[in-house]
């Protein structure tokens, strides 16, 4: 039944092919269909891969047996026929479409009518017994021969002739001092970028810009430049439209020109497109030459340092001097010039720098920077023909040895800055003939012999580096807390501490601005007596006064046995549960979020301390945050409860702390509350969130929160 | 059960084996019949290059990249932009914002009022650069400088753009600039990790960092950057408790490489040889660090040029100079990171105060490598993660505005290296908002680094997942005009 189908479609087929070929000058394919044009190298794939068949299953003729294998080799051929008139009708109507050159073309289109005929053949004469006509496998043969030739002309439209064997083949080189500008600079640009679409076999537009006979001829929409207008260039108005415009080239998807590129074309061009000038033939100023040469240069010598000609050290050397004190490398994957680098004052030897001679030949960079290296030490730096970079900052050098250095003829740059040399140093340039850097920081010598030298040798740059402006007023930087808490265990002391040496410290302990007149001198450690917040400057002959810094002290008290929260934190704020109380760790108010706090705001803070044997307890502290702006105020009411059990409390102090009246510094502040002299086991804590935070604040009207990190308490004797 | 297979392929005959000989030298000498270069190994081929070596002599030894993080505004330091003052509290034009996707904290807005920069402008050196009056120290090295305001990116927000900028892809997890570095060249001295991480804090709005910034991705974990703690020891645990001496514990780690390397042979987990490694490498770090962190010896103009804070463990003065002792002593990669450059409120109040933390310490930094002969070597680069818009976000008034994120064009510097100073590359337009000429998108910049380190980016490859990754993934050209 697909039997006979496929045998009408196929007549059918072949005469509207033949019709459609024979009046195919006067084809015009409406748009409609023409995306059935365009399914043609899509569809292609069906028929090559069911045609294939036709050579596989004579070899698995005997395993199916004779009767399958006819049936198999009917349906393969119904299929192909139907497959293959279809795919040739849709190439003929993509052929309509421009920029296919006619001859690559022409090839492709007859060999496919063939493969038509062809199969319509062997489709016709499926009936015979293949295996005793000798004639029908010459032409199931002949057929599958014109397959693959199809399909390689087909290939060839798209891809171009060299595209299976174009990887392995051998590039030519360019012989760049014979070569044309166009030829070693523009061509490679065009050939990149552009001939993938405009070339012989598939001229998009009907441009071809692979030959330069193309080139100069031009496309559909005209030249590509004009000899005499050459800012009114095609090309040029192509390749620098917008990337969103259709007609910029090359289209969007494609690898595009970089600015560089672009630049060397415009100017080639306006230099009038000469393909057969030299580079030498252009003015040295010539825009374009520079380009093309800053291509070049790019494109050969960027990734190519200077080039070493001596022999290259042997690996078992170099791994020899390779230790955790001294790193020698290449330079390069294949260079053979060497650097090496010496580390770690305490463990240097004299003897790294002896080794080194194994090297003399390659070593080209010598970084020996702290090293405690006398001039003795160097004296085996003799002869290193190629050294052309030596460092000896803060090295213990003072007057480099002639005989040493000075044998260093190579050397380019010398680094001297922190040592001890000194105007001695100027008959070692004498010997340095290739010198270009000297660097000097922190030596003996000064602007003037400098300016002295630079007159003598006009080829050194000479380095002085950083000179201080002695009238600058740098600002000090603030004084530090050498103690790493805020509380101090009983005998325990303030210590302040500043980096810089002569750095005087002024403090004060009753809240004043510390000034540089009448605040005390911090000499030595502080015993402080109670909350105590000391605030501190650090001052300098010469230097502007640092900023001050403020520490809110608190003094251990004693510990509680228990603590046991009666109502819960609030959101996640429950730092390292409830012995964050009284862990003797204070927090940063600016930190909230830290392990150090507790924070409350659904509901007040109710907190339990018991003590194993009842205590005087004569003040207790409540050390909470202030940070405005996360809408932490202090407590609005603290109420502290005493008694012998949970159930037996009596309220015994209430308390007020006052509330801040505008945006204040994030602080850690407390409230001290006095507890009449009582010996009991248990007190309560509770501690009030504002409720309603204050008409000047942001979040006016809302919940406030209440943190706190430490609740302490003193006895009669603290 | 390793034996049975074993035994199982020793177990061929002699037919077998020749037969199978004749095929495999027969597809070789086929093979250089049609390609005749096979057997060369030049550097034609794209066989991978050997690593621990550069691919070219490069420029730069080492890199220290002051990375401003949270992203600092460009028009409010390199990028001047007139017209934005004269158009205040004007719209921004739909022509210019051509659609530019953006952040939920400005997308609520009905107006995009523009708004120039309130600090002054001024052209320095020979460059003629333009820089604001909070940078005047950055301002004196402009000429050893090259500025570029055309970086871009595709990132808007900062954890995908810190990792854009960092790992060279939007998505983690893949090695960071340091790691790449240290898989490709190593460490110039054995004694010190190839990458430290140094942090600071600014007290403007400040946006975190965390370890994904300088991860060694899929690389060995060998290659991770090594994060210094801001306090006064900058390594933790470094001196050996009271009671051991070196000597002892040499011994203890002598015996302690002999287990791991029993695991290691049981096992086969190189991890452990990079715990080896490690271990090895802590012994060595234990003399050589403190000889660096030191801060207390270093001389009065050291102090001067760096400012006072350079000796204040924690600050980016000190890290700063700490950045230049790791690198003078062969760290090949030093990172810092200094948080607060987020100012979407109060711009003015925490811009200026930020620009003091970094002004004289990044040019102090530039000034002491190029006194010691190292700036030629050295790769210094100073920047964030994007830029900040020509609008206001928030309230709009003359004395202080914010500004929200800006992808399209912001501005870093670069100097030493090989990098061409004394320049301004790229161009944005007069609204500060698109750029005009010479893009410089993050995997651009990410092979000019690499470039300068000697390094081809697209040769620097590891292979994970089935295919080959490298730093700049599948893009980036080395922009050959910001090189000398």
């Amino acid at each position: 039944m697909l039997s006979r189908i496929a045998g009408q479609v196929g007549y059918a087929g072949l005469i509207l092919l033949g019709f459609l070929l024979l009046f195919e000058s006067y084809l015009e394919i409406p748009t409609w269909l023409q995306p059935f044009g365009r399914m043609h190298p899509l569809l292609l794939h069906l028929p090559i891969g069911v045609l294939a068949l036709l050579a596989i299953l004579p070899s698995v003729r005997k395993e199916i047996g004779d009767v399958a294998f006819g049936k198999v080799r009917n349906l393969v051929l119904d299929l192909g026929l139907i497959l293959t008139i279809s795919t040739s009708i849709f190439g003929l109507f993509l052929a309509q479409e421009d920029g296919y050159s006619p001859e690559s073309l022409a090839t492709h289109k007859w060999m496919a009518v063939a493969l038509c005929i062809l199969v319509y053949g062997l489709h016709a004469f499926q009936q015979v017994d293949s295996s005793s006509k000798i004639w029908y496998k010459g032409l199931t043969l002949l057929t599958l021969g014109v397959l693959v030739a199809t399909g390689h002309f087909g290939g060839a439209i798209t891809h171009g002739e060299n595209y299976l064997w174009e990887p392995i083949q051998p590039k030519e080189e360019i012989n760049l001092t014979k070569a044309s500008l166009f030829v070693a600079a523009v061509e490679p640009i065009l050939a990149n970028k552009c001939n993938k679409c405009h070339n012989e076999r598939k001229a998009k537009g009907k441009l071809v810009m692979s030959s330069k006979a193309g080139l100069l001829k031009g496309g559909e929409s005209g030249p590509l430049w004009l000899a005499d207008q050459p800012d009114s260039s095609l090309l040029l108005q192509r390749i620098h439209l917008p990337m969103e415009l259709e007609e910029h080239m090359p289209p969007e998807g494609k690898p595009q020109l970089t600015a560089l590129e672009k630049e060397l074309i415009g100017e080639w061009i306006k230099a009038g497109a000469d393909m057969d000038k030299t580079l030498q033939a252009y003015d040295s100023d010539n825009s374009a030459r520079q380009l093309a040469e800053r291509i070049l240069e790019q494109r050969t010598k960027a990734t190519a340092g200077p080039s070493y000609d001596f022999p290259p050290a042997s690996a078992k050397v170099i791994e020899s001097l390779n230790t955790p004190f001294c790193s020698v490398y290449p330079l390069a994957v294949n260079s053979p010039a060497l650097a090496a680098k010496i580390s770690v004052r305490e463990y240097f030897k004299p003897a790294y720098i002896t080794d080194l001679k194994q090297i003399r030949k390659q070593l080209t960079y010598l970084n020996l920077t702290d090293l405690p290296i006398i001039d003795e030490y160097l004296r085996d730096l003799k002869d290193f023909p190629n050294l052309e970079k030596l460092i000896l900052n803060g090295t213990k050098v003072s007057s480099p040895n002639l005989e040493t250095i000075g044998s260093l003829k190579s050397l380019r740059s010398l680094a001297l800055s922190n040592t001890q040399v000194d105007t001695g140093l100027v008959e070692l340039l004498k010997v340095l003939p290739l010198l270009e850097e000297l660097y000097v920081w922190n030596t003996a010598i000064d602007s003037i012999v400098v300016d002295r030298w630079q007159q003598d040798f006009p080829g050194i740059e000479f380095h002085l580096g950083f000179k201080p402006d002695l009238n600058e007023k740098l600002k000090m930087s603030p004084p530090a807390l050498a103690n790493d808490k805020m509380l101090l265990n009983s005998g325990e002391l303030v210590q302040l501490k500043h980096s810089l040496p002569g750095a005087i410290i002024r403090y004060t302990l009753d809240g004043a601005e510390p000034d540089s007149l009448a605040s005390e001198i911090y000499q030595e450690p502080l015993a402080l007596d109670g909350i105590t917040t000391i605030r501190a400057k650090a001052f300098r002959e010469g230097w502007e006064s640092s900023e001050t810094v403020s520490y809110t002290m608190f003094q251990a008290g004693l510990k509680p046995s228990g603590v046991k929260l009666l109502k819960s934190t609030s959101g996640n704020y429950r730092g390292s549960g409830e012995s964050t109380l009284i862990d003797a760790e204070k927090g940063d108010a600016s930190n909230f979020r830290s392990p150090y706090w507790l924070g409350f705001q659904d509901n007040p803070m109710e907190v339990l301390f018991t003590f194993e044997e009842s205590k005087q307890v004569q003040e207790i502290v409540l050390s909470y945050a202030v940070n405005m702006g996360s809408y932490i105020m202090p407590p609005r009411k603290v109420e502290v409860w005493a008694g012998d059990s949970l159930t037996d409390l009596q309220k015994v102090h209430t308390a007020n702390p006052l509330q801040p009246s505008q945006y204040g510094p994030n602080t850690v502040e407390a409230v001290t509350i006095p507890v009449r002299q009582s010996n009991f086991t248990h007190y309560k804590l509770v501690a009030y969130p504002v409720a309603r935070l204050p008409e000047w604040h942001g979040g006016a009207g809302d919940r406030g929160w209440v943190f706190s990190d430490e609740v302490l308490f003193f006895g009669a004797d603290d | 059960m390793a034996n049975e297979f074993f035994k199982n392929r020793l177990q061929i005959n002699r037919r077998h084996f020749l037969g199978k000989l004749s095929i495999g030298l027969g597809s070789a000498a086929l093979g250089s019949l049609l390609v005749p270069d096979l057997f060369k190994g030049g550097a034609s081929s794209s066989a991978d290059l050997p690593l621990g070596v550069t691919h070219f002599a490069p420029k730069a030894k080492r890199v220290i990249y002051l990375f401003q993080n949270g992203a600092p505004s460009q028009l409010e330091s390199f990028d001047y932009k007139p017209k934005l003052r004269e158009m205040f509290g004007e719209d921004l034009p739909a022509s210019i914002r051509k659609g530019q996707r953006l952040t939920g904290m400005t997308s609520g807005q009905e107006r995009f009022p523009l708004v120039g920069s309130k600090f002054e402008f001024s052209q320095h050196g020979n460059s003629r650069a333009w820089v604001s009056e909070i940078f005047p120290h950055i301002a004196g090295i402009v000429d050893d400088i090259c500025i570029i305001r055309t970086m871009h990116t595709e990132a808007i927000n900062h954890d995908p753009a810190l990792t854009f900028m960092q790992t060279g892809a939007q998505q983690g997890n893949r090695p960071s600039m340091g790691a790449w570095l240290s898989y490709g060249l190593g460490s110039e001295n054995k004694n010190l990790p190839a990458y430290c991480v140094l942090l600071s804090r600014g007290k403007g709005n400040g946006q975190g960092v965390y370890a994904k910034l300088w991860t060694n991705g899929f690389l060995d974990s060998v290659h991770q950057g090594v994060q210094f703690s801001s306090g006064e020891d900058p390594v933790l645990y470094l001196n050996n408790p009271d009671g051991m001496d070196r000597a002892s514990r040499r011994r203890m780690l002598d015996r302690l490489a002999e287990l791991n390397a029993k695991n290691f042979e049981e096992f086969g987990d190189p991890e452990i040889q990079t715990k080896i490694q490690q271990y090895e490498m802590a012994y060595r770090m234990q003399t050589a660090v403190p000889e660096l962190t030191d801060l207390s010896k270093e001389p009065e103009h050291i102090v001067r040029m760096y400012g006072a804070d350079c000796l204040v463990p924690g600050t980016y003065a000190a890290n700063c100079l700490l950045a230049r002792k790791l690198s003078e002593a062969g760290v090949r990669f030093v990172q810092l990171y200094h948080q607060g450059w987020d100012q979407h409120g109060n711009l003015v109040g925490e811009m200026r105060q930020q620009a003091l933390d970094v002004d004289r310490a990044s040019a102090a930094l530039i000034k002491d490598l190029k006194q010691r002969g190292l700036l030629d070597e050295t790769l210094v680069i100073w920047g964030g993660e994007f830029g900040r818009t020509n609008y206001c976000q928030g309230k709009l008034s003359p004395e202080n505005y914010g500004r929200d994120h800006h992808p399209r064009a912001y501005s870093i510097w670069m100097a030493g290296g090989g990098i061409k100073p004394g320049i301004v590359y790229g161009q944005t337009d007069e609204f500060g908002y698109n750029i005009v000429e010479n893009p410089v998108h993050i995997n651009d910049f990410h092979a000019t680094v690499l470039h300068q380190m000697g390094l081809n980016h697209e040769k620097l490859t590891y292979k994970h997942l089935g295919r080959r990754y490298r730093l700049t993934d599948v893009a980036g050209d080395v922009i050959h005009d910001l090189i000398a």
